[in-house]
């Protein structure tokens, strides 16, 4: 966890509602796990209080970030220009735990699907095969869903509105797949916490232990505020920053 | 370190005058590492309670102009589990001044935890009552009422005879002189001018409170000139010890809380979204000073009240 001085590499916009940001980090000494994520000042003079993002690959002294446009912070990332100096503290948070398995399957809803996008990476680069299970609402939000399709051994894709192959939620699509039959040693899951919730469910019924990246509103990032207290399953209270974002779906 | 730097309130002395605040911290030796904490002049734990409490429901925080609204709503482990987990490990440099913050809404509760931590006063230089959380259930604060105040810092003060006690008190009063002089006279050492300000944000698409917990207590830059004017209303009445409190963000800052009457400052907000910026505020500091023709912070203490 360092505050590093980094810098737009490139900028692209890769839907109608998302882009690509990609980050120098050459000057920091660490690299970020699948999972982690960073705390960006917006460098707009109007927003003070960093904000979180997923990293969503992370290589070679780069850093890519996959952001959806939801406010005014997000529409001022997407207006840098290359070479814009960032002010970021990373990598933050705990990551993906790496199991020993054969199989695992990804089920992403939305936005969600950027810490994934790293995961697969690396479990791909250790021989595990990766079924990913993308629901949005319409097929434009399936963001990168040729990289992904590249990337993974299987995919399904799902939207609400059938503008895509399959029409429904990608918890639905999930449970589909694990009614079949189909066997797998792992799941991991990132999408809004209902969603997550069922998810957890779902892995109960089946008997699949897995993983949750949450989301949460942060402050701080590093696990002194407080404002990202969440309550799990067991009525102990954790920080999403720092305990986080990733916990086991039993948690849930 | 830098002598000129140094700095004394009520009898407590801090090698810098930069305290870091309340929730911003931790409960000291558990703070990361970035947020470098052993080159402040003191800090200060999250507030403890008597019972464990869980806060207010998401959301906590909300960004507004220049400011921060939280509502946390004294999430903490409760005085049990921190006398077991927390205060034998409180002091992580010999030179950090370790101040423990306990506050409640129930002055016998507040008294209790007093008494708890009675036993145990060499794991801390200092108490921070705090009297004026504005995210807590109950219709007023403590410190909005001179009686009220003057009863509990009394019985503080008789539960922790020998450790200066600083009354960190809410600016939301008709007369903080009052109030002020209440906590004093009961023995106080010192004040902590001021807590946040309670506030309200609106989501602007559902035009509904923002905060899981309707109201917030308004931070950051945007509450600077709030603290000045009561740093300096009190200063120039009561010429007490006092710590200020609300949007002192970098070191231009600290001098003119200095200047108006406080003689150590808190950082808070900046705390939080520049962790480890302490290094360079410590450094500026020094050299904003002699640039100014200070040899010593002591000289700067009250200076906007000289003819």
């Amino acid at each position: 966890m360092k505050r590093v001085k980094s810098k737009v590499l490139a900028n692209l916009r890769c839907a109608d509602d998302a882009f690509i940001l990609r980050l120098d980090v050459q000057n920091s000494a660490h690299s970020a796990m699948p999972g982690q994520f960073l705390m960006l000042h917006i460098p707009n003079g109007r927003t003070f209080l960093r904000r979180p993002f997923s990293i969503a690959d992370s290589e070679g002294g780069e850093i890519t970030l996959l952001i959806r446009e939801v406010g005014e912070g997000t529409r001022s990332l997407r207006a840098l220009k290359e070479n814009t100096p960032l002010d970021i503290i990373f990598p933050l948070g705990r990551g993906f735990s790496i199991p020993h398995a054969d199989k695992v399957l990804l089920v992403a809803g939305g936005i969600g699907v950027s810490p994934l996008i790293f995961l697969i990476k690396f479990l791909r680069a250790r021989g595990i095969s990766t079924t990913l299970v993308f629901g949005a609402d319409t097929a434009r939000h399936l963001y990168l869903s040729d990289h992904l399709e590249r990337l993974c051994n299987r995919t399904v894709f799902v939207t609400e509105d059938a503008s895509s192959t399959g029409r429904g939620t990608a918890v639905d699509a999930a449970a589909k797949l694990l009614e079949q039959g189909e066997r797998f040693d792992f799941l991991y899951t990132c999408g809004p916490t209902p969603m997550l919730r069922a998810v957890s469910e779902l892995a109960k019924k089946f008997h699949l232990e897995g993983e949750a990246s949450l989301e949460s509103r942060m402050l701080c990032g590093i696990g002194v505020c407080l404002a990202c207290s969440f309550k799990i399953e067991n009525g102990r209270r954790l920080k999403i920053c720092s305990e986080g974002p990733v916990l086991p779906l039993s948690a849930l | 370190m830098n002598d000129s730097l140094t700095t004394e309130v009520a009898g407590v002395r801090l090698k810098n005058p930069f305290i870091a605040a309340s929730g911003t911290a931790g409960y000291i030796h558990d703070a990361p590492q970035i947020l470098s904490l052993p080159s402040f002049g003191g800090a200060v734990t999250k507030t403890l309670t008597l019972l464990p409490k869980e806060g207010n429901p998401q959301p906590r925080v909300w960004e507004t102009a220049s400011g921060i609204l939280n509502s946390i709503g004294l999430e903490n482990c409760g005085v049990d589990s921190f006398v077991k987990e927390h205060l034998p490990r409180l002091r992580i440099t010999a030179d950090l001044v370790v101040f423990v913050s306990v506050g409640g809404e129930d002055p016998n509760q507040l008294c209790t935890v007093l008494e708890r931590l009675a036993p145990y006063t060499q794991h801390f230089d200092s108490l921070e009552l705090n009297l004026s959380c504005p995210n807590i259930k109950s219709k007023s604060m403590i410190s909005q009422s001179p009686s009220r105040t003057e009863r509990v810092v009394q019985l503080a003060k008789s539960i922790l005879p020998k450790t200066p006690i600083f009354v960190k008190l809410t600016p939301r009063v008709s007369d903080i002189l009052k109030i002020s002089e209440a906590a004093l006279e009961a023995g106080a050492n010192g004040l902590v001018l001021t807590n946040t300000h309670p506030a309200l944000a609106l989501d602007r698409r559902t035009l509904k409170p923002a905060l899981g917990g309707v109201f917030g207590g308004l931070s950051g830059a945007a509450v600077k000139p709030l603290t000045l004017f009561t740093v300096f209303t009190v200063y120039q009445a009561l010429r007490c010890p006092i710590i200020a409190s609300g949007g002192v963000c970098d070191e231009s800052d600290a001098i003119e809380a200095l200047a108006a009457g406080a003689a150590a400052v808190q950082l808070g907000t900046a705390n939080l979204v520049n962790p480890g910026a302490i290094d360079e505020l410590v450094e500026n500091l020094k050299r904003n000073l002699a640039q100014r023709g200070f040899s010593s912070l002591k000289e700067l203490v009250g200076f906007a009240h000289q003819p």
